[in-house]
């Protein structure tokens, strides 16, 4: 009754004995063949389904993305395209193109990271787009084509998408990366190739080689290092009079890096930190608040990005109720109050200023324009909240643009490269950003001189991120 | 249940032990801290015990090792939050109790499915084959998981927060431990199914059919039962098993679409360490796995959480490839 299909291969009940039987083995080698392609399609579809799930993460404008790397691929190529686009601005002379490659994490875990770059990143290339191009020094016009690959919160996809963007591209400069993994991945081949590459991750590692302790020719970034939250952590937790300080780090390149910034900006302050250890992702016991409650610790530092974050807190709340709970700044987004607000409630995190609403900041504070200008272009381009990543890709489109406009006409591949490369260098001086205001150097390749330009102290407060000025530190 | 522990595996197991506390004792544990490590442990257990029943039950009847199990965990977490955030009626409890039900009864059907289109037409197959149409299948599942509920993690509030005003979980708090509600809540229904179960097997036609299946097919053929409806049945469920698990600690984290993996796979080593035949020995091998993660995890470092079930799964495959609590297999009349 149960054979209908098979029943022709295999007259015999044998074959239901146990399944070292050889001779059912022999007679499966026919069958076998179509099984293994059913598996094979049935293997494919489930890639594609996955593909197709991340792209959906992928939010505003996925098909503006696809659009522009299409007609870059059948234009393939270098730099020296003469035809001239179609500008509005009649009397400016037009001269070549120039290529901006964006490889964020559009797709994959990060994806909450990476939509608002990319959405960012779009919003640049219509505002761009509508000006017609930069303009030289030389008064000449330049158009700006972007060109968006999906790194796919993925090191391997990230270095691959860098080597498509340098080399069948032939963009001038990198914008992305998204992740400290991602970045890390991505940026020996940028070196390799002579490109210039803005990271919006949050490592110190990605501008400057942890061994030789040499800032990275070609690399820069827009994000505050970590070592400006321990500083800014530091700061408050002795200003609190803490006696006995713990830490618990997300088990990723993230967390791992806060971890270990944190311990010297703690050292420096005099503090030390009694218990640390890491967590994962999708953890749903900590045994970690064992140790802390054993080492008799006031306040946690947790450094974790979201969701692990709320789980990690709510792990404390049960187990230790009165410690109190000190967030980095990898979870400064919406997600973080809206995830559990019976959490979060009146703990205090180190965020960017973009995070507060910009009527809250002091009116003599620089950022405040350009923060509140941000804020009401993202939300009207992309429908979402603002969020500091987006502020991130902001900042780093920014700096191209101003190191773009500061080119002569004429240059062309490698020495464009370069001369992209020395401007970051030399134009992003005192820039304000959403991020803070940056002075780039040989030296320094962030180029945030006072953390708190970058950085500020929020508590959640019914719900919503409150700013906490340093003169309420104590209460 | 028997336990012939060969001098050898006690000697491990004292060196383990003695490891542990020297370790502990570094960190000034005390027995209360030891108790507080192994409390939370078996409520993790508890878990991995109903995902290892459901490789159990499929594995008797159809000698598949069904890696999509770690998805019907996902479903039924995904499923719940996802229902219960729509506020369907009125009262809170009342949509926990729908969306639960929603969640129970899809995935189950995802397992029903799953047996008659996939696994099915494959039966005839070498193994081999059906364990990659089951890793494909879990990949899928969670490939549409995430087509349908995005990257971002969910929420389920703890259970007793429907029973309480207290927004939070309440928590007990006896002789200096702490036991969290949805511990006991875990507890309660994880012993309320095992009992259902084995009432099932023993005392119902359709299992003592689905038993006489698992131990010997040709035989329960001539007998007149219906493998094939068993081998449905079966999948059926290992789905419904694993939503349950699901369920119960979607409120323990925060459900995300690929929470399915890690669950699954710590499921996996439960009933390999049980023997992948015996109900009673997958259940004894999630709580064992729940307990010595934790307790590992509490005086090492928690990073290497993981490690220690991979080092359990090829301490047993090595050295108990029968699993630990397997006794003499013997003949059974059903």
């Amino acid at each position: 009754m149960e054979n209908e299909s098979e029943a022709t291969h295999d007259p015999t009940v044998g074959r239901d004995c146990a399944p070292n039987d050889s001779r059912q083995k022999g007679k499966d080698v026919k069958t076998k063949n179509v099984w293994y392609r059913a598996t094979v399609t049935l293997i494919a579809a489930a890639l594609v389904a996955s593909a197709c799930g991340s792209d959906s993460s992928g939010s505003a404008g996925d098909d503006a993305s696809s659009e522009t790397s299409t007609s870059d691929v059948t234009g393939d190529t270098s730099s020296d395209d003469s035809d001239s686009p179609v500008t509005d601005d009649g009397d400016a002379e037009v001269g070549s193109t120039y290529r901006i490659g964006i490889a964020v994490s559009a797709t994959g875990p990060a994806s909450g990271l990476g939509a608002p770059e990319q959405a960012t990143f779009q919003l640049i290339e219509e505002q761009v787009t509508a000006d017609g191009g930069v303009t030289g020094p030389d008064g000449i016009l330049h158009p700006v084509e972007f060109v968006f690959l999906d790194n796919e919160t993925n090191p391997d996809a990230a270095a691959s998408s860098m080597s498509r963007l340098i080399t069948e591209d032939a963009v001038d400069i990198v914008l992305g990366g998204t992740t400290s993994g991602n970045s890390l991945a991505m940026l020996p081949i940028a070196t390799e190739n002579e490109t210039p590459f803005v990271s919006l991750a949050s490592a110190g590692s990605i501008v400057r080689d942890p061994e030789s302790g040499e800032v990275r020719r070609w690399i820069f970034k827009t994000v505050h290092i970590n070592d400006n939250v321990a500083e800014l952590v530091a700061s408050y937790v002795g200003a609190r009079g803490s006696s006995s300080v713990c830490y618990l780090a997300e088990n990723t390149g993230y967390g791992q890096d806060v971890l270990n910034t944190a311990s010297a900006a703690f050292d420096a302050a005099g503090l030390e930190i009694a218990f640390s250890d890491v967590f994962e992702r999708e953890e749903t016991e900590f045994p970690q608040t064992v140790s802390i409650g054993a080492a008799g610790c006031d306040t946690v530092v947790i450094g974790s990005l979201m969701p692990a974050a709320v789980n990690a807190n709510a792990a404390l709340l049960d187990a230790l109720p009165d410690v109190e709970v000190i967030h980095t700044s990898g979870i400064c987004n919406g997600g973080f109050l809206s995830l559990d607000p019976t959490v979060v409630e009146g703990v205090t995190a180190t965020c960017p200023k973009l995070l507060v609403p910009p009527d809250s900041l002091p009116d003599d504070d620089p950022q405040k324009s350009v923060l509140s200008s941000y804020r009401d272009a993202y939300e009207q381009f992309s429908g979402e909240p603002v969020n500091s990543f987006g502020g991130h890709a902001w900042d780093a489109g920014q700096w191209a643009l101003l190191a773009l406009g500061s080119l002569e006409d004429g240059l062309e591949g490698a020495e464009r490269r370069a001369a992209i490369r020395d401007a970051l260098e030399s134009e992003v001086d005192g820039f304000v950003g959403t991020g803070g205001v940056f002075t780039l150097s040989a030296d320094d390749h962030v180029g945030i001189v006072d953390t708190k330009t970058a950085l500020t102290t929020v508590r959640v407060v019914d719900g919503a991120f409150a700013p906490l000025p340093e003169s309420d530190w104590a209460n | 249940m028997r336990l012939p522990m060969s001098a050898r595996s006690a000697g491990i197991g004292l060196v383990l032990i003695a490891i542990i506390l020297r370790l502990g004792n570094g960190r000034g544990f005390g027995a209360t801290e030891y108790a507080q490590l192994t409390v939370d442990g078996l409520r993790s257990g508890s878990i991995y015990a109903l995902i290892a029943v459901g490789f159990v039950v499929v594995f008797n009847v159809t000698k598949v090792i069904n890696f999509a199990q770690g998805a019907f965990v996902m479903l039924g977490a995904m499923i719940t939050a996802d229902v219960y955030s729509r506020s369907l009626t009125g009262s809170d409890l009342l949509n926990l109790v729908i969306a639960a039900s929603i969640a129970i009864v899809l995935t189950t059907a995802v397992g029903v499915v799953t047996d008659i289109v996939f696994m099915r037409p494959i039966r005839k197959s070498n193994d081999l084959v059906k364990i990659i149409v089951t890793v494909g299948l879990f990949t899928a599942l969670e490939g549409l998981a995430l087509l349908k509920w995005g990257p971002n993690a969910l929420r389920l509030p703890a259970f007793n927060t429907f029973l309480t005003d207290n927004p939070r979980d309440t928590n007990y708090r006896p002789f200096g431990l702490l036991v969290k509600g949805q511990s006991i809540w875990i507890w309660l229904a994880t012993i309320t199914l095992l009992i259902a179960l084995s009432w099932f097997f023993t005392k119902t036609m359709k299992g003592r059919a689905f038993r006489a299946s698992a131990s010997n097919e040709l035989a329960a053929n001539l007998m007149g039962i219906n493998s094939v409806a068993m081998a449905t049945v079966a999948f059926g469920l290992a789905a419904a098993l694993g939503a349950v698990g699901g369920i119960l600690i979607a409120p323990a984290t925060a459900p995300i679409y690929d929470m399915g993996l890690r669950l699954g796979l710590k499921g996996f080593v439960s009933a390999v360490t049980g023997g992948l035949r015996s109900v009673s020995g997958a259940v004894a091998g999630g709580i064992l796995l729940g307990v010595i993660e934790n307790v590992a995890a509490g005086v090492t470092k928690a990073g290497l959480r993981d490690i220690w079930s991979a080092v359990i799964l090829i301490l047993v495959l090595l050295y108990r490839p029968e699993g630990l609590f397997a006794g003499k297999r013997e003949t059974e009349k059903v």
